[in-house]
């Protein structure tokens, strides 16, 4: 396996998590035990 | 599309009918206010057949339409101005005449109402008979037999409602427009619903009361919500609860799934070889792998927690335990309510920040919300299974352990901020208890689930991202030049962290590799596990082989250069500071005031410092008979906090002395 092989994974990877977790904090969910989760008046960000 | 709103009293099967029809795990809990906010979501089609897309929305618990706490607000501005096509209220089968109060206003509001008959199962068992066709004559609208927690009724109650929609009703009672009189009126209005209330029950309602039954509740609750038993079996259940989840059936399979990761460590270090550069395999193996890997091992400790915790939930005991704690808590200036926040805290600090807006009483309130985050979360769980793991042989106590150091920095908080705030109001708590009954498996499993998935997205998401960018800092000095072997000192994580951790030497941990671990769990608590694996470069904590969970690790314990003093003094440093970043945001919303957001992180910092301080200074005076390091440096700093809040109690007794006076 070359370098740029693990690059490639290691940006995906690292990609996908920023991803999830702008996303994430756009739709206002960050906990799930959260009583607002998925409700749009959610706070907790 | 048809769309649908449930409101109904608290604690009468509101979420689990949500959960029923639109297949959603939303939190439900045996007990009055789990919900505090609305929740929408889409019946399932297998329940609507032809009728379509039909829209269900969840609403807050509330007993009346008299707009005196939040949710109560939710529940009235939703009904009186987004126009619902139908409302369902849910009404407790086996408690009539509390629930129809609000059927009653219900039907005011000239939206087509569908009465849900719930918990029927109850009826039988509490031999109570109603005459559902003489109480749907009675009110004017149709009511139908439910029981949720059995997807019992479903398909009629929305049937129910697509013949209703559009129709109108006339209400059987017809009171004052609670908008425009004054609270003596409402209250003179509301004496005559109660009374026709009380005739429409004994109309339609035939109670062959089954002592026995009753007995057995009561006599549960003598011995479970005693004065003086109720403490010590509550602690007993905790012990219990953290023996099956910390020392035997958690890590019996947290064993499994490390030896998952340990092999897939080992096939993909195989896979790169010897041909990838250093740094790249580092990043992969010890940051994502490695990092992300040490966490994920304690998800069956935290999934069995939780399973526990939501049996106990659902059979009726914690509302119990708030009965408990309401003697004590109203001591310093808080009540039974206040304990409803932290057990969701046990969950998540946000959820359970959140919730304290069901508490009326403003200093309560805030009180509540600045201090719940102290009760040790589930992402602080993998902190204390560490600890315990490593530094003591019997797992179960330090857990149980934290939760009551938790509770106790919750009632001397409480105690600090009403002396200095000045208040000395007392609160009634009055809870309505629920049955105790045979807690659900499948929701403790939905829940368990639920738990689960969040932890491991967490995980893969914002503590791998913290990861990386540890092993990168770890990795490079500041002119980015890779840091050589033996120089670690050198990089950019030690010389951030390095200045820091001189104000943790009178703690006992003064390495820089668990300042930054400390520090990273600001980001999230689960962090302080990943930072440690990384920094260190342990890959797993859970080793069947060499590193028993149960047994202590030497081998563990001595790359970190702890003593066991210490380590219980990082623990308890690490779970009784501020909470996560986005706690802290959610205390920022309930608060409302910089001023106590503030004053509350200082507290928190403080409480954690000084915990820590005295536990390892104390313990190592008892241990070794002599103080730790750096005892000097930490007492300047543990009373200057204490002389602060002295002086802001002083403060206030002045200000209400000179007040007195005035007034005399």
């Amino acid at each position: 396996m070359t370098d740029i092989i693990v690059i490639v994974i290691l940006v995906v990877i690292i990609g996908l998590a920023v991803r999830k977790v702008v996303l994430d904090r756009k739709r206002g969910v960050t906990c799930g035990s959260c009583p607002s989760t998925g409700s749009n008046d959610c706070h907790c960000d | 599309m048809m769309r649908i709103a449930l409101a109904g009293n608290p604690n009468s099967g509101k979420t689990t009918l949500f959960n029923a029809i639109t297949g959603s795990i939303e939190h439900v809990g045996n007990w009055p206010g789990v919900t505090v906010s609305r929740k929408e979501g889409n019946a399932k089609k297998q329940i609507t057949n032809e009728l379509g897309t039909v829209r269900i929305i969840d609403l807050p618990g509330t007993y009346s339409m008299s707009p005196f706490t939040s949710e109560e607000r939710i529940t009235r501005d939703y009904v009186k101005h987004e126009n619902p096509d139908v409302i369902i209220n849910i009404v407790d089968a086996s408690s009539l005449n509390r629930s129809l109060f609000f059927t009653t206003q219900l039907l005011e509001l000239g939206v087509p109402v569908v009465v849900a008959l719930n918990k029927w199962d109850l009826t039988g068992k509490k031999s109570i008979e109603i005459d559902t066709e003489k109480l749907a004559l009675e009110l004017g609208c149709p009511v139908i037999k439910t029981t949720a927690i059995n997807d019992k009724g479903l398909k009629e109650l929305l049937e129910a409602c697509s013949r209703v929609k559009g129709l109108s009703q006339s209400a059987p009672f017809v009171g004052i427009d609670f908008d425009s009189v004054d609270k003596e009126t409402l209250i003179e209005s509301d004496k005559k619903r109660h009374v026709y209330v009380n005739e429409l029950v004994s109309n339609v309602e035939l109670r062959k009361e089954s002592s026995d039954n009753q007995n057995l509740n009561d006599k549960i609750d003598r011995i479970v919500a005693n004065k003086y038993l109720g403490i010590p079996i509550f602690a007993v259940i905790l012990y219990l609860v953290f023996s099956i989840s910390q020392t035997t059936l958690g890590p019996f399979l947290a064993d499994y799934l490390v030896g998952w990761i340990d092999a897939f460590y080992g096939f993909v270090q195989t896979l790169i070889g010897d041909s990838v550069s250093p740094l790249l395999s580092a990043l992969l193996l010890d940051g994502i792998i490695g990092g992300v890997g040490a966490i994920v091992g304690f998800l069956p400790l935290i999934m069995v927690l939780f399973f526990l915790l939501a049996l106990l939930e659902d059979s009726g005991y914690m509302a119990r335990v708030a009965v408990v704690m309401d003697p004590y808590l109203k001591k310093v200036g808080l009540s039974g309510r206040s304990i409803i926040p932290m057990v969701i805290s046990t969950g998540c600090a946000i959820p359970g920040i959140m919730s304290t807006r069901t508490i009326r009483d403003d200093r309560q309130r805030r009180t509540t919300a600045m201090l719940t985050s102290f009760m040790p979360c589930g992402a602080k769980l993998p902190v204390i299974a560490l600890f315990a793991g490593v530094f003591f042989q019997e797992a179960a106590w330090v857990g149980t352990l934290m939760y009551f150091i938790g509770i106790m920095i919750v009632v001397v908080g409480a105690l600090v901020i009403r002396k200095i705030t000045g208040d000395t109001t007392r609160s009634f708590f009055i809870l309505e208890l629920p049955e105790y009954r045979f807690p659900s498996f499948k929701r403790a499993f939905i829940s368990m689930i639920s738990q689960g998935k969040q932890f491991v997205i967490k995980a893969v998401t914002i503590i791998l991202i913290s990861n990386t960018l540890v092993q990168v800092m770890q990795t490079f000095n500041w002119n980015f030049q890779l840091v050589e072997e033996g120089m670690a000192s050198t990089s950019i994580l030690a010389s951030l962290a390095g200045p820091l951790s001189i104000l943790f030497i009178p703690l006992g941990f003064g390495l820089w590799q668990l300042a930054a671990a400390a520090i990273t769990g600001f980001i999230a608590k689960e962090n302080v596990v990943g930072t440690l694996a990384v920094v260190f470069g342990i890959t797993n904590f859970i080793n069947t082989e060499e590193l028993v969970l149960v047994s202590g690790s030497g081998e563990v314990a001595s790359i970190m250069g702890l003593t066991t003093v210490a380590a219980l003094a990082y623990l308890c440093f690490n779970l009784f500071t501020p909470p996560c970043f986005a706690a802290i945001g959610a205390m920022n919303a309930e608060l409302d005031s910089k001023k106590w957001l503030f004053g509350a992180i200082g507290f928190q910092l403080g409480m954690g410092y000084t915990l820590a301080y005295f536990i390892y200074q104390i313990g190592t005076l008892i241990t070794t008979g002599q103080f730790g390091q750096g005892t000097l440096l930490g007492l300047i700093g543990v009373v200057i906090y204490i002389g602060f809040i002295t002086y802001l109690i002083k403060r206030n007794e002045q200000a209400n002395l000179t007040l007195s006076s005035e007034g005399a």
